[in-house]
Parts: C-alpha cells; sequence; structure tokens
C-alpha cells in the first residue's frame, strides 16, 4: 500500500511539474501523456483491481466457509415436495394394497419395511395351498384357480426360503396341504419347518407323518388337523409321535392300517392332552375294528354305555368325559363332552 | 366463518365453473351449495351431488343453511387444490343420484394428480371415490418388480429412511439445545 502512496505522490508531482513547464513554455503543445506516465497511471489500475478482485476471492471464500460451517440441508428437504405414495397414511395405503394380488403383494413386501409390515398386516386369504414333495413345487389357489405356482428346480436357495417365508407370512389359507410325503420334499422344507411362521389355516392336510409335518404343527396356530397315513407309516411308533404333537381341538386321522391297538394309541395319546369340551377325534382304518375289544381295552374308564357302538369314557379332568361313536364302516368318532 | 368471508369476497368476481344455469333456475326444487379450494375459485353445487361426500353432507344438515347463505359463505377447503376440487365436484355432478359404475375411466392418470386425489376424496369422506382411486394407484404397480414399485411409488429405501430419520433427530436435537440456551440466556 506504501508502494502505491509513493507513486501517486511521484504522478501528482509530475503534473505539477507538467503545469510549471506550460506556465514557463505556454507555445508549446499540450501533449499526450508520456509512455512512462500511462504505464504508470496502467499499474496502478491493475493494482487497484488487483485489490479489488482479491478482496472478492477472500469475501468469497468466507461465504463458502460459513456456508459449509452451516448444517447441511438434506437433499430430500431441498426438494419441492410432490405428492406421492408415502403421503397417504398408513389406512390409506392399506386401502391401496387391498387391491393388489399376492404376485405384487410379495413384490412390495420387498421393497421397505414399512411396506412390508403394511402387507404382512394386510393377510391375503387362499382357499388352498399345495406342497408337493416328490415334484418340489408349491401351488396356492383361489376360488378354484391357481394364482402362485413355484417351482423350487432353478431358484436359488435364498429365494425359495424367502418366497416361502414370506407366503406363509401373509397368506391365511382354507386349507394347506402337504401332498406328497413330507421325507421326500425339498431339503428346503427341512430348513424352512425350523424357521416357520405360525400357519394361518383351517385345516392341515398331510399325506404321512414325519419330522417336518411334526415341526409345522409346533408352529400352526389352531385349526383342524387330518392326517391321511399311508400303509407304511401307520407303525405304533409314528401313531405315538403324531398324538404327543399338541392336539388342542380337531384331529381327523385317515387311512389308518391297523384295528384295535392303533386305535387304543391314538385315543389314549389324545385323552392324555386333555382336549377343551367340543372337539373332535376322528380315527378311519383301512382295516376291520372290533368292536368289543376295542371297548374292553377301556374298560377301566367307563362312565356310560349307550349301547353297543356308543360309550361314554372319563376323562381325567371330572368335568369332562368322551364319547365315542364306532360305525360299521371302521370308523371311530371321539367327541368331548360335559359331564 | 372469517376464512369463509374471505374466501367469498376475494373470488367475488369469480364465475360458478360447475352447474348450468339452467340448473340454479327457481322452478328447480333442489338447493345449491358453495365451496372453494386452495385458488379461491367457487364451485357451485347441488345437494345431491354433494351427498357422495359424507364431511360436507354432515356440514350441511348439521349448519342448516338457507340457499343465500350457502352463497355468502361457501365451504372452504383451503388444503385442496383448485384443480382437483373441480375434479372431485365434476364427479360428484357425474354421479349424482346414480348408481355408481364398477369401473371409472375419467380418474386422472399422473401419479401426482392421483395422489393429490386420493388425498382429497379421503378428507372429503367420498367413499366410492376413494375406492376407484385407490384402485387406480394399486394399477399403477401391477406386475411391476420391487425396484420399479419403489421408482414409481417414490418409495425411500430402509438406508435412505434411516439417514432421514438421523437427519430429523440432529435436527432436533439442535433445536431442542438452541432453545434451552436462549431459554437460559433469557433466565440470565
Amino acid at each position: 500500500m506504501s508502494e502505491n502512496i509513493d507513486l501517486l505522490k511521484l504522478l501528482a508531482r509530475i503534473d505539477d511539474l507538467r503545469l510549471e513547464i506550460r506556465e514557463i513554455f505556454p507555445e508549446i503543445e499540450d501533449s499526450k501523456p508520456s509512455n512512462l506516465m500511462e504505464i504508470l497511471i496502467e499499474e496502478q489500475i491493475k493494482n487497484e483491481k488487483v485489490e479489488k478482485e482479491k478482496d472478492e476471492i477472500i469475501q468469497k471464500l468466507q461465504n463458502e466457509i460459513q456456508l459449509l460451517k452451516m448444517e447441511k440441508i438434506p437433499e430430500k428437504l431441498e426438494k419441492i415436495p410432490e405428492k406421492n405414495w408415502n403421503c397417504l397414511s398408513e389406512k390409506l395405503k392399506l386401502r391401496c394394497i387391498k387391491f393388489l394380488d399376492l404376485k405384487d403383494r410379495l413384490r412390495l413386501r420387498q421393497t421397505a419395511h414399512k411396506e412390508r409390515n403394511l402387507v404382512d398386516f394386510l393377510q391375503f386369504h387362499v382357499d388352498e395351498m399345495l406342497i408337493f414333495g416328490s415334484q418340489n413345487f408349491l401351488n396356492l389357489f383361489k376360488n378354484g384357480e391357481s394364482i402362485l405356482k413355484i417351482s423350487w428346480a432353478n431358484s436359488p436357495r435364498n429365494s425359495q426360503f424367502f418366497t416361502l417365508f414370506s407366503i406363509f407370512k401373509i397368506c391365511t389359507f382354507d386349507n394347506c396341504i402337504l401332498y406328497q410325503p413330507p421325507n421326500e420334499l425339498d431339503s428346503i422344507f427341512l430348513e424352512f419347518s425350523e424357521k416357520c411362521p405360525p400357519i394361518r389355516t383351517r385345516e392341515l392336510f398331510s399325506r404321512g407323518f414325519s419330522n417336518i409335518t411334526y415341526r409345522m404343527l409346533k408352529k400352526s396356530l389352531d385349526f383342524t388337523r387330518i392326517f391321511e397315513c399311508k400303509l407304511l407309516e401307520t407303525s405304533h411308533d409314528i401313531l405315538e409321535k403324531l398324538v404327543s404333537t399338541r392336539y388342542e381341538n380337531h384331529l381327523r386321522v385317515l387311512n389308518v392300517n391297523g384295528g384295535n391297538a392303533e386305535c387304543y394309541i391314538l385315543i389314549k395319546g389324545w385323552i392324555t392332552s386333555n382336549p377343551p369340551i367340543g372337539s373332535h377325534l376322528f380315527i378311519q382304518f383301512n382295516g376291520y375294528v372290533n368292536v368289543d375289544k376295542f371297548f374292553g381295552k377301556f374298560k377301566k374308564i367307563w362312565s356310560r354305555v349307550h349301547g353297543e357302538l356308543e360309550q361314554e369314557l372319563r376323562m381325567p379332568d371330572p368335568s369332562k368325559s368322551i364319547l365315542i361313536q364306532v360305525s360299521r364302516s371302521s370308523t371311530i368318532k371321539c367327541t368331548v363332552v360335559e359331564t | 366463518m372469517s376464512s369463509t368471508e374471505q374466501g367469498t369476497s376475494s373470488a367475488a368476481p369469480a364465475e360458478p365453473t360447475t352447474a348450468p344455469e339452467s340448473a340454479a333456475a327457481p322452478e328447480v326444487p333442489e338447493s345449491f351449495y358453495y365451496v372453494h379450494g386452495k385458488d379461491k375459485v367457487v364451485h357451485k353445487v347441488s345437494a345431491g351431488a354433494l351427498q357422495h361426500s359424507a364431511l360436507i353432507h354432515g356440514m350441511i344438515s348439521n349448519l342448516g343453511y338457507t340457499e343465500e347463505q350457502a352463497k355468502a359463505n361457501p365451504f372452504p377447503f383451503e388444503n385442496i387444490d383448485g384443480d382437483i376440487l373441480q375434479m372431485v365436484v365434476d364427479w360428484c355432478n357425474q354421479h349424482k343420484g346414480k348408481p355408481t359404475p364398477p369401473e371409472d375411466t375419467n380418474l386422472p392418470k399422473q401419479k401426482e394428480k392421483l395422489f393429490d386425489l386420493v388425498l382429497a376424496v379421503n378428507y372429503l369422506e367420498i367413499k366410492e371415490l376413494l375406492t376407484y382411486c385407490c384402485k387406480q394407484v394399486a394399477m399403477m404397480v401391477k406386475g411391476k418388480s420391487p425396484e420399479e414399485i419403489r421408482e414409481i411409488w417414490m418409495i425411500p429405501t430402509d438406508a435412505e429412511d434411516e439417514a432421514a430419520e438421523k437427519e430429523a433427530k440432529k435436527r432436533a436435537g439442535k433445536e431442542a439445545a438452541g432453545e434451552t440456551a436462549a431459554a437460559a440466556g433469557d433466565a440470565k
């Protein structure tokens, strides 16, 4: 700055000198400023410009630092709010989801946690679910029409598990049918049966009984269980395992190969589980049931004899008893009644 | 009713955009009411058409307005855009006293307007129109992949959601700190 002031002083001095010269020699025309003068003035202007630019740059930098110091506003908030799905209330979202079919709901479920919870909350009712073990595919039906068919042949394992889990999570069923012997099911079901969410079905039908059905039953809610036992599976071990599962209400066991002994195992196990009043146990035999022998096994707990084919048995709970009706077509129906 | 009066005064030059002139003829026994949205444009709607909206129907039955009073005090719906209110009024006029069809092809296809319409219809409690609109919203993503659904409905990913929540928490924390500091300053 001091240099500039000196220069200005010098210029002023030069101007004074020029005026003096003109006074002494008035005939001399006013010429253009000397080159030195021009250079000096230009330099002065340049210096001023540079100074100004410097100040401006400093100001700009200071402003930028100030902005950086300030809190960063998220990009989303900077955007002008546009009406979209997120503007809708949960009630309205559910209203919209109601119009989506199962496939679309499964896809929407994958978008975000909030949407997943909404889809799970709004249960999708399916009439029937068929799980084919030997063919490794699953088929869901609504109003008699197949709405979702999944084959496990080529899809990655994680995807299989996720799809199966999602279906059980969002669907309620009238019937859940394990159509093929569960032992033959793909290993995915073996893993799935351990981590299976609650099955919301009115009836679970299983052609056979295995560890998979046993595990799935444990995860299940209250429904009627139907087991169609194959010849080889109707061993005493299988039947004991079958009755050791949680039977609170209704059970139907079909195609039992055997007679009095098998029937005794099933009824004894059922009585031990202390089913509530109104519960049913229905057993259908392939073979012949000797009615006298059959009732003879329960002689110790007889409470009332209604007829040749109808008797009442005592239960551990004195307020309840079991009415057993045997038909000639090899079926036994047990009902829990009030004493 | 000050807001209503303001609305009326500002909307005074505006002509009723719906309902033909003949409909307002004195021999027609039907009564008319007036509504306006954010743009203050007043729409004339018959009581029959307004019956679709549970909200307005409830307001009418509770207030017991005469035609003159209704004209002087249009129902203000400041949270509804003018064009959206126009759509709703048109729909109500079209379906006045008629059984509602299973499909409505007159609904807007642009997603922004559709969401606006859903919100407006929900506010006005027009059940049938809300059902149509919700169905239309659902149809937007029919057969689409999860990524496409996310894009169409602008659903934020969980990561985005978390980031936004964190930001909101930070802001709330800073605001609270600022308030306490200000309070402490005042106390001094």
